[in-house]
């Protein structure tokens, strides 16, 4: 009886002492790197896609004007993605690559400030320009970030039509420009 | 005569003692991570890039050894645990590094008369990576191709162009 107690005793011991030996220990350590990598972005749209008119009605009644604006539209939006790893501003510029505006009259184009679902540093507008085929800056100072896709995201664009020289004006059916937008560095 | 068997039996268990060998291992293989966000990834202008990203479901690949051999009792599977922290070499907070097990297979040719038989419980669920050490999965014995997959969330543009990085350190701690 006494024997296999003196056993029992002395295994236990053992498994203890062994299983001291094992405890709370920091056994050995790995690692690996991960990361992510923003590049530079520089995405530029103008939504709805499509052609705009601008419709002129005619002066109603001898002697009298046209009313201004003649026409207006603010149906586009610029939507755009940018980044840039070197900490540049980026602005957009506009002017007209085709076709020219009738004689007496003038294209002007507004670039609203920045509107709903995008975020970041986005760009601040430079107010109202009359469009002509030199580049203009529309919007200045983007930093970084998104504005949202599709109509209703970024920045509202509004054309209008004024009479610049009503002495200048001539009949015409229709005259067709063609406004380009370009995202660069500043 | 009880003397004589007690000391007998003492000197084999006082030499299974000295011969038990403790074999603790963790190999991590599979490269580093560094997912390149350019403009492929914007899927139309005025959108952002993915939130969300993550990398191959075995990007890296964690083997466990965890074992004591005594002479006389054979090979015991030793309880684990895994703890995950990072180290930031360049990190921006709003990003969130997080990790899954998405594999594991115990070996239990171990021929094991002490403990439990190996094995690997939790970690399946993706769990942030923060600067602190927190257990990711624990298990016993010895565990191979413990596949391993990482996930940012908070990518944006709105967050500076630049490259991000830090250092996913796992370490391998006794579980008694």
């Amino acid at each position: 009886m006494n024997k296999n107690l003196n056993i029992i005793v002395f295994v236990c011991l053992m498994m203890v002492a062994v299983k001291e030996n094992l405890s709370a220990q920091l056994l050995v350590s790995q690692s690996k790197n991960i990361g992510v990598s923003i590049g530079d972005i520089a995405i530029m749209d103008i939504e709805p896609s499509g052609e705009i008119q601008l419709a002129t009605s005619s002066i109603s009644e001898a002697g009298l004007g046209f009313s201004q604006p003649l026409a207006e539209d603010q149906s586009k939006w610029i939507n755009y993605s940018c980044s840039d790893r070197s900490g540049n501003t980026k602005r957009i510029d506009v002017n007209v690559t085709a076709g020219s505006i009738p004689d007496g009259l003038i294209l002007k184009l507004t670039a609203a400030n920045y509107l709903r679902s995008g975020d970041g540093v986005l760009g601040i507008s430079t107010g109202e320009k009359v469009l002509t085929s030199a580049p203009q800056v529309i919007l200045d100072n983007i930093v970084r970030g998104y504005t949202g896709s599709g109509a209703g995201n970024g920045h509202r664009l509004t054309y209008t039509l004024e009479v610049d020289e009503f002495g200048d004006l001539s009949e015409s059916s229709a005259a067709v420009v063609t406004v380009h937008f370009t995202i660069t560095d500043n | 005569m009880m003397v004589r068997e007690f000391v007998s039996l003492a000197l084999v268990f006082s030499f299974s003692c000295v011969s038990a060998q403790t074999i603790s291992t963790m190999t991590l293989s599979g490269t580093d991570w560094m997912s390149v966000q350019d403009v492929s990834q914007v899927s139309d202008a005025g959108n952002d890039l993915s939130n969300v990203i993550e990398s191959a479901t075995n990007q890296n690949i964690m083997d466990i050894r965890y074992t004591t051999s005594i002479l006389i009792l054979g090979i015991g599977a030793n309880p684990f645990r895994i703890e995950v922290r990072k180290s930031d070499i360049n990190w921006n907070g709003s990003i969130i590094p997080a990790v899954r097990r998405t594999g594991g297979t115990p070996d239990n040719s171990l021929l094991d008369i002490l403990s439990n038989p190996s094995s690997i419980t939790g970690g399946v669920n993706y769990q942030n990576i923060t600067n602190i050490s927190t257990t990711l999965f624990t298990g016993y014995g010895k565990v191979d191709n413990i596949t391993l997959q990482y996930r940012f969330s908070g990518i944006s543009l709105a967050l500076p162009a630049d490259d991000y990085e830090t250092e996913i350190i796992y370490t391998m701690w006794d579980n008694e």
